[in-house]
């Protein structure tokens, strides 16, 4: 692996070997993301309680600044390996950034996912419940009304005599990327098509 | 540099292996079938990484054949962009209904849609039965006499979600 710097002086007081950087260069993305999800359980908790975005958001930023410190500490010790050093930051940000995708997916799902909620329903009821029994408990009503309470509280839609009209274009945005993906991966608009 | 140069190839390859298999034959569990595909692109790729020397990435660093961490490192890199484009499948797979209600609320411009025209035409049989027929279909429930009951597989899948809410002391989501 490419020689991280000059390690023969103590960090701190700590020996460091070159051994331990090259592996912390390796597992420093996972590093990250504990450090991203321990930030976002404790400020969801804490200081931003009404905001479970923002608290998302916070622990991403935690989590790639701390890479972006632990590279600018490499290159503090190595200037002469600087093409390598930034192919490396690139490398571990990207790799931080698709662990997140997929922790910020995973609570995302928590959240809003229709499957998780109905994996939860049929979870407190371990003898089963019948289609008729399931949508007395959640049905398409709740789910429509939930969403349109988000979309109508972030501003997305509003509404006037009782119709509803845009607003902001971000969701509408995502709404025809996705779209547009569905045709070129899967070749048709809808999973009803 | 290497992860970026092999972790982006072998990426690539993979997405363009998975198109040309879905334009051929969509599969009935386009989820499996992708975590297959990610086994076995890692599997195919080896024997090329191994010994490989670009000349033109030789030019700006210093090549060295790869080592044990740089492996590693390439295939966390991959495998990683893979779990990150599955994930993200998941959300082209599904109609997200969030998304539906503003394709449709764009669709009337001006003269703006009714709610009621919206939770008639988003009911429990396009909302709800096809999520509870998946359920079924990925043998995370079963459906016996009548009833959706929860198998040991889909108990442990939303244990995750449920272990996470009570962390963030959320309630019940959907």
């Amino acid at each position: 692996m490419f020689f991280i710097g000059n390690y023969s002086k103590p960090v701190w007081g700590v020996e460091i070997t070159s051994n331990a950087i090259a592996v912390l260069n390796v597992l420093c993305a996972v590093v990250a993301l504990f450090l991203n999800t321990v930030t976002q359980i404790i400020s969801y908790r804490t200081i931003l309680r009404s905001s479970l975005l923002k608290s998302i958001l916070l622990g991403f930023l935690v989590g790639s600044g701390s890479i972006f410190l632990f590279y600018l500490f490499i290159f503090s010790r190595n200037k002469s390996g600087y093409v390598e050093t930034f192919a490396l930051l690139v490398a571990n940000e990207i790799i931080f950034f698709a662990l997140w995708y997929c922790f910020f997916n995973f609570i995302n799902m928590g959240e809003t996912a229709r499957r998780i909620r109905i994996m939860r329903e049929l979870q407190a009821f371990p003898e089963g419940l019948t289609y008729p029994e399931f949508l007395q408990r959640y049905n398409a009503r709740e789910m429509v009304q939930r969403r349109l309470d988000r979309l109508l509280g972030t501003g997305q839609i509003f509404e006037r005599e009782e119709r509803l009209f845009l607003n902001k274009p971000i969701v509408l945005i995502i709404a025809e990327v996705v779209k547009w993906m569905k045709i070129i991966v899967m070749g048709k608009k809808s999973e009803f098509d | 540099m290497k992860t970026l140069f092999f972790g982006n190839l072998l990426a690539i390859l993979f997405f363009f292996v998975h198109l040309l298999i879905w334009k051929i034959h969509l599969p009935r569990r386009q989820i499996k079938t992708l975590f297959i595909l990610v086994i076995v692109m890692s599997f195919v790729a080896f024997p090329f990484l191994n010994g490989s020397k670009p000349s033109f990435l030789s030019t700006v660093i210093e090549w060295e054949s790869l080592k044990a961490l740089d492996y590693f490192h390439i295939y966390f890199y991959y495998y990683v962009i893979s779990l990150m484009y599955i994930v993200f499948y998941g959300a082209l797979y599904v109609d997200s209904p969030s998304l539906v209600m503003t394709l449709r609320v764009r669709e009337t411009g001006n003269v703006g849609l009714p709610k009621d025209v919206l939770f008639k035409d988003l009911g429990d049989e396009v909302l709800v039965k096809p999520r509870l027929d998946d359920l079924v279909r990925d043998k995370q429930a079963i459906f016996s006499e009548g009833k959706y009951i929860l198998t040991n597989k889909g108990r442990i899948f939303v244990s995750f979600f449920v272990f996470y809410r009570k962390l963030l002391k959320a309630s019940m989501g959907g």
